[in-house]
C-alpha cells in the first residue's frame, strides 16, 4: 500500500503493526510488567471493538488512518521542569509527551506531600479484560505517571499537559491518581498537541495516536475535581480511557470538553462501590467537519446512597458525527441509589448526526432516582426572536444562545482563567461553524 | 401471606385448558426444506410463494441467532411442530365450526364478543384459520377480512403488491422463518374512505404441544379509510416450549388511520418472537397499542416507517414481567419524511424475578425535516430479584429535529401503600391498584370491554404478588 493513500479498512478495525509479542517484550524491558501486558494483549486480539452488545454492535474507527505509525519509546526518566513553567495560581505541573514526563511541584504541592513517579510496570490496568482499547492501553503502554496524595490537601490545581506526539506516531500513556482518606484535590487536564504540518518526520501518512489512561483511586471521604479540556489538532486519534474507583463517602466531580482530534472513542467508568459516595459529571462535546466522537459513560451504584449525576452536551456542525452512550447498572447492592444520565444534542448543520443511547440495567428497586433523559433539537427561533427584538444581530443570537447552552460545563471548571479560554474556544469554534453552515447556504442557494 | 382475591381466582384456568383434537394434517417435528414444500403444496400455492418460501428458508438457516435480548439457547427448532392442521376449511358461520374447536373459542367468550361489540372476527386454532367473518354491511362496502391464504387466492392483486414489502423475508431470522413457513393470519382491505366503525378482532389460540405458530397478518388500509383492529391470544400450559412467531405488516396509505391493538396472554411456555411494522404513507396516523403479560419470553418492538410527509406515529408498549418472564419490548419509529411526528410510550413492571426491558430506536433520516418525536418509558420494579433494563436508541440526522426523550425506574412506594391501606385495601389490593393506575396510559386506549379484560390480566398477574 503506497504511504501517499491510507488503505480502506472495517468499521472496528485499528490497523495497528506494532501490537505483537516482539514489541511486548521490548516495553517490557523497558518499563515492566510483562505479565499483564501479555493477558491484556490476549484481550486485544480476542475482544470485539465494542463488547457491549446492549446497544449496537458496530464502532466507526475507519478514520483511525494508523496503518504505518510507531510506537513511540519516551525517555524513562521523570525530569525536572524549570519554575518559570509553572502557570501561576497552580500546585503542580506535570507534562506527558513524546518527550518524557516532565514535572514542577510548586511549594503547596510539596508541602503536602504529592508525588509524582513512574508507575510501577507490573500495575495492572483494570478493564483490559473487558474492553478492547483499554486492553490496547494496557499491552502496549509506553508512558505511565502515578500521582499520589496520600494525605493532606492542595487547593490550587495540579496541572496536568498532555501533548499528542507528531503524525505517525503513538503515545500511550497511562496516569494513576491515588488520593488517600479525606484528601481533596483539584486536577486540570489539558490535552493539546500540534497538527500534521508541524513537525513530522516519520514521512508517513499514519496519524498521530495518543491514547490516556486516567486511573483515579479515591480513598474514603476523598474529594477530587477533575477537568479535562481537550484541543488536540483535528488530525489526531484520541483514545480516552478514564476508570474512578471510589471509596465510601468519596466525591468526584469531572468536567470535561471535547472539541479537537479527528477521532475520539471514549470510555469512561464509574465504580461506585463505597457507600455514600459521589460522581458529578458534565461534558461538552463540540464537533465540526469530519470530526467523530464516541464517547460511553459506565455508572456502577454497586455502594449503597450512591449518587450519580450526569449530563452530557453535544454540538455537531459540519459533517460531525457523535455516539454519546450510557449505562448506568444498579445491582441489588445499591439501595437507595440516585442516578441521572442525561444526554442532550444540537445540530448545526444538515449533515451531522447525534445518536444517543442512555441505558439504564436496574436490579434494585429501592431507589431514590433511576433516571434518565435526552433531547436533541434545533436552536429556538423563539429565542432568536427574543434576542433580536433585544438589538442583537441574528448571528450575536445564535452564538449566545449556544453559548448559554454549553454554560452548565463551563462554569464547573475549577479556574476561572481556564474557563475563560474555554469560552473563547468555543465561541471561535462556534464561528467557524456557522460561517461553513452559511457558506454551504450560499452555494446551495 | 399471599392474598387471592376470590373475584378473579378462576379466570386464569379460562385459558389454561387444552383440546385432545385429531390434526387433519400435521408436518413432522423439525424443519427441513421438505417441510417448507408440504407446507405450501398442501396449501395448494402459486409457484411464486413457494419461490418466496424456501427463499425465506434458506435465509432463515444462514441468519445466525440473535446474540442480544432474551435467553434463546433453549429454543430447539427441530422439537416444533411447523404445521398442524385442525379443520378442513375457514367457516364464515359459526355453526360450521368443528364442534371441539367450537367449543374452545366459546369457553374464550369469542362468539359473545362478536355479537356486542365487533365488526368482525377472526379465529385461528394451532396453524389455520377456522372461522372469519365480517359484518354485512362492511362487506357491502368492500371492507376484506379473511385469513391470510384465503386472501393471497381471492385478492392475488393486492395481496401480491403488499405482501412482504414492510418485512422482507430477510429482515430478520424470526421474520424469514415466519416467511417460510407461515399459515394463518388476517388479510384484511379496506377501500378507501371507508371507516371501519368496530373493531375488527382475531383470535389466535396455540392448542399443541410443542407447536408452532406462524401467523402472517397483512393489512391494506386505502386512502382516508380507517380501522381499528384487535388481536388476543392465548396458550394452554404445557411446560414444553411452544413458538409463536408472527409477522404482521400493515400499510396505511395516504390519509388513513390504522390502531392495532394486540393483548397477549400466552402461557408461560411460549417464545412470543414477532416483527411487527407498519408503513404510513403521507398524513396516515398509525397506531400500535401493545400489552404483553404472558409468554416466557416476548421480542416484539412494533415499528412505523413514516414514509410520507406529515404521517403520525402513536406507540404504546406495555409489559408486565413475572416469575420465569422475560418481556424483551419496545418500539421503533423511523422518520423518513419531512413533518411527521411520532410519540412512543412504554410502560413495563416486572415482579417475583421477572425481566421487563424497553428496547427503542427513533431515527430521523437525512430529509426528514420538522420532525417532532417523544419517548417516554417508565419501568417499576415490584421486589429484589426482579429487573428492569432501558435501551433506547436516537439517531438524529436533521438539524430541526425537536426530539425528547425521558425515562425513569422507580417501585411502589411505601406512602401510597400506607395511603391506600388506610383506606381499608389489603396491601395487595393497594398493589394492584397502584399498577392498574401505572398502566392506565394502555388501559385508556381500549374499548371498554377489553379494559376491563385487561384489568383482569393484570390482577391475576399481581395476585400473590405480595406474600
Amino acid at each position: 500500500m503506497s504511504a501517499a493513500t491510507p488503505a480502506r479498512h472495517g468499521v472496528g478495525d485499528l490497523p495497528l503493526s506494532w501490537v505483537n509479542e516482539e514489541e511486548l517484550k521490548r516495553l517490557d524491558d523497558a518499563l515492566g510488567g510483562a505479565s499483564p501486558r501479555a493477558d491484556a494483549l490476549k484481550a486485544f486480539s480476542s475482544l470485539p471493538t465494542e463488547a457491549n452488545l446492549l446497544f449496537t454492535g458496530y464502532v466507526d474507527l475507519r478514520a483511525a488512518d494508523l496503518e504505518g505509525s510507531t510506537l513511540l519509546a519516551p525517555p524513562l526518566a521523570i525530569s525536572e521542569l524549570p519554575a518559570s513553567e509553572l502557570p501561576a495560581g497552580a500546585a503542580a505541573l506535570i507534562s506527558i509527551s513524546a518527550r518524557g514526563v516532565g514535572i514542577h511541584l510548586g511549594a503547596e504541592a510539596r508541602a503536602a506531600g504529592l508525588t509524582v513517579g513512574p508507575l510501577p510496570g507490573g500495575t495492572p490496568l483494570a478493564g483490559a479484560e473487558s474492553d478492547r482499547m483499554t486492553a490496547l492501553i494496557g499491552a502496549c503502554w509506553n508512558s505511565g505517571t502515578e500521582i499520589s496524595l496520600l494525605s493532606g490537601s492542595i487547593t490550587a490545581p495540579i496541572i496536568i499537559r498532555i501533548e499528542s506526539p507528531a503524525q505517525g506516531e503513538a503515545l500511550l500513556a497511562r496516569i494513576a491518581v491515588k488520593l488517600g482518606e479525606n484528601v481533596s484535590a483539584t486536577i486540570s487536564e489539558e490535552v493539546a498537541g500540534r497538527s500534521a504540518d508541524s513537525g513530522s518526520t516519520s514521512g508517513t501518512t499514519a496519524r498521530a495516536l495518543l491514547a490516556t489512561t486516567s486511573e483515579v483511586t479515591l480513598g474514603k471521604g476523598a474529594k477530587l475535581r477533575l477537568a479535562s479540556i481537550q484541543e488536540l489538532p483535528e488530525d489526531v486519534v484520541y483514545l480516552p480511557v478514564r476508570r474512578h474507583e471510589f471509596g465510601a463517602n468519596s466525591e468526584l466531580q469531572i468536567a470535561a470538553a471535547q472539541i479537537g482530534a479527528r477521532l475520539v472513542r471514549g470510555r469512561i467508568d464509574h465504580q461506585l462501590t463505597g457507600n455514600g459516595s459521589k460522581v458529578r459529571q458534565v461534558e461538552v462535546v463540540f464537533a465540526g467537519a469530519d470530526q467523530l466522537h464516541d464517547l460511553t459513560t459506565y455508572s456502577l451504584h454497586a455502594g449503597e446512597k450512591t449518587v450519580g449525576d450526569l449530563l452530557a452536551k453535544g454540538i455537531f456542525a459540519g459533517k460531525a458525527r457523535g455516539f454519546v452512550k450510557g449505562v448506568t447498572t444498579i445491582p441489588r447492592s445499591g439501595r437507595g441509589t440516585n442516578s441521572y444520565l442525561g444526554e442532550f444534542g444540537m445540530l448545526l448543520s444538515k449533515t451531522a448526526r447525534s445518536v444517543a443511547i442512555p441505558s439504564l440495567w436496574i436490579d434494585q428497586p429501592d431507589c431514590e432516582r433511576a433516571a434518565h433523559g435526552s433531547s436533541v433539537g434545533p436552536i429556538d427561533p423563539n429565542q432568536i426572536f427574543y434576542l433580536r427584538a433585544r438589538g442583537l444581530t441574528e448571528a450575536e443570537a445564535r452564538r449566545t444562545i449556544v453559548m448559554g447552552y454549553l454554560e452548565p460545563v463551563v462554569a464547573a471548571l475549577p479556574l476561572e482563567e481556564e474557563a475563560d479560554r474555554l469560552r473563547e474556544v468555543l465561541a471561535a469554534k462556534l464561528d467557524a461553524a456557522f460561517a461553513a453552515q452559511l457558506a454551504a447556504a450560499a452555494t446551495a442557494a | 401471606m399471599t392474598v387471592v382475591n376470590p373475584n378473579v381466582r378462576d379466570e386464569r384456568e379460562q385459558y389454561a385448558f387444552h383440546d385432545d383434537i385429531t390434526y387433519l394434517r400435521e408436518t413432522k417435528a423439525g424443519l427441513t426444506e421438505a417441510t417448507v414444500r408440504e407446507i405450501s403444496e398442501t396449501k395448494d400455492e402459486p409457484a411464486w410463494m413457494l419461490e418466496y418460501r424456501l427463499r425465506a428458508y434458506k435465509h432463515f438457516e444462514a441468519r445466525a441467532m440473535p446474540h442480544w435480548g432474551g435467553d434463546l439457547t433453549k429454543l430447539d427448532f427441530s422439537k416444533i411442530v411447523y404445521y398442524r392442521k385442525p379443520s378442513e376449511r375457514e367457516e364464515k358461520s359459526w355453526d360450521d365450526v368443528p364442534d371441539q374447536i367450537k367449543k374452545t373459542f366459546e369457553r374464550l367468550g369469542i362468539p359473545e364478543a362478536e355479537r356486542k361489540f365487533l365488526a368482525g372476527v377472526g379465529a385461528q386454532y394451532d396453524s389455520e384459520v377456522v372461522y372469519h367473518s365480517v359484518r354485512e354491511d362492511l362487506q357491502k362496502l368492500g371492507v376484506v377480512f379473511m385469513g391470510t391464504d384465503q386472501g393471497m387466492k381471492e385478492y392475488p392483486e393486492i395481496f401480491k403488491k403488499y405482501f412482504g414489502t414492510v418485512i422482507p423475508a430477510e429482515d430478520n431470522k424470526f421474520a424469514a422463518l415466519n416467511s417460510a413457513v407461515w399459515s394463518g393470519g388476517s388479510f384484511v382491505y379496506v377501500p378507501k374512505g371507508v371507516e371501519v366503525p368496530l373493531p375488527l378482532q382475531a383470535y389466535f389460540r396455540i392448542n399443541g404441544q410443542n407447536t408452532g405458530q406462524f401467523e402472517r397478518t397483512l393489512i391494506v388500509v386505502d386512502e382516508g379509510a380507517s380501522l381499528h383492529y384487535i388481536e388476543g391470544c392465548t396458550a394452554p400450559n404445557w411446560a414444553t416450549d411452544s413458538l409463536h412467531v408472527a409477522v404482521v405488516e400493515v400499510i396505511a396509505l395516504p390519509g388513513s388511520k390504522v390502531r392495532y391493538t394486540t393483548i397477549q396472554n400466552w402461557s408461560n411456555d411460549v417464545y412470543n418472537l414477532v416483527t411487527k411494522r407498519a408503513h404510513a404513507h403521507a398524513g396516515a396516523t398509525v397506531e400500535w397499542i401493545d400489552a404483553n403479560t404472558g409468554a416466557q419470553l416476548t421480542m416484539k418492538y412494533p415499528g412505523i416507517y413514516l414514509l410520507g410527509e406529515k404521517a403520525h406515529a402513536e406507540i404504546v408498549s406495555v409489559a408486565v414481567a413475572s416469575k420465569g418472564q422475560r418481556q424483551d419490548t419496545g418500539a421503533k419509529a423511523i422518520h423518513l419524511a419531512p413533518n411527521t411526528t411520532s410519540r412512543i410510550v412504554g410502560k413495563s413492571v416486572c415482579k417475583d424475578g421477572g425481566v421487563a426491558t424497553y428496547r427503542g430506536t427513533v431515527k430521523v433520516a437525512p430529509g426528514a425535516t420538522g420532525v417532532t418525536t417523544s419517548v417516554r418509558c417508565d419501568a417499576l420494579i415490584l421486589d429484589e430479584g426482579s429487573r428492569s433494563e432501558t435501551y433506547p436508541y436516537i439517531d438524529i440526522q436533521e438539524d430541526d429535529t425537536s426530539m425528547s426523550h425521558e425515562a425513569t425506574v422507580g417501585r411502589v412506594s411505601d406512602d401510597q401503600i400506607f395511603y391506600l391501606m388506610s383506606r381499608g385495601m389489603t396491601e395487595n389490593e393497594a398493589t394492584n391498584l397502584i399498577v392498574q393506575g401505572f398502566l392506565e396510559v394502555f388501559t385508556k386506549e381500549l374499548p371498554m370491554e377489553y379494559a376491563l379484560e385487561f384489568n383482569r390480566l393484570i390482577r391475576l398477574e399481581m395476585e400473590g404478588a405480595l406474600g
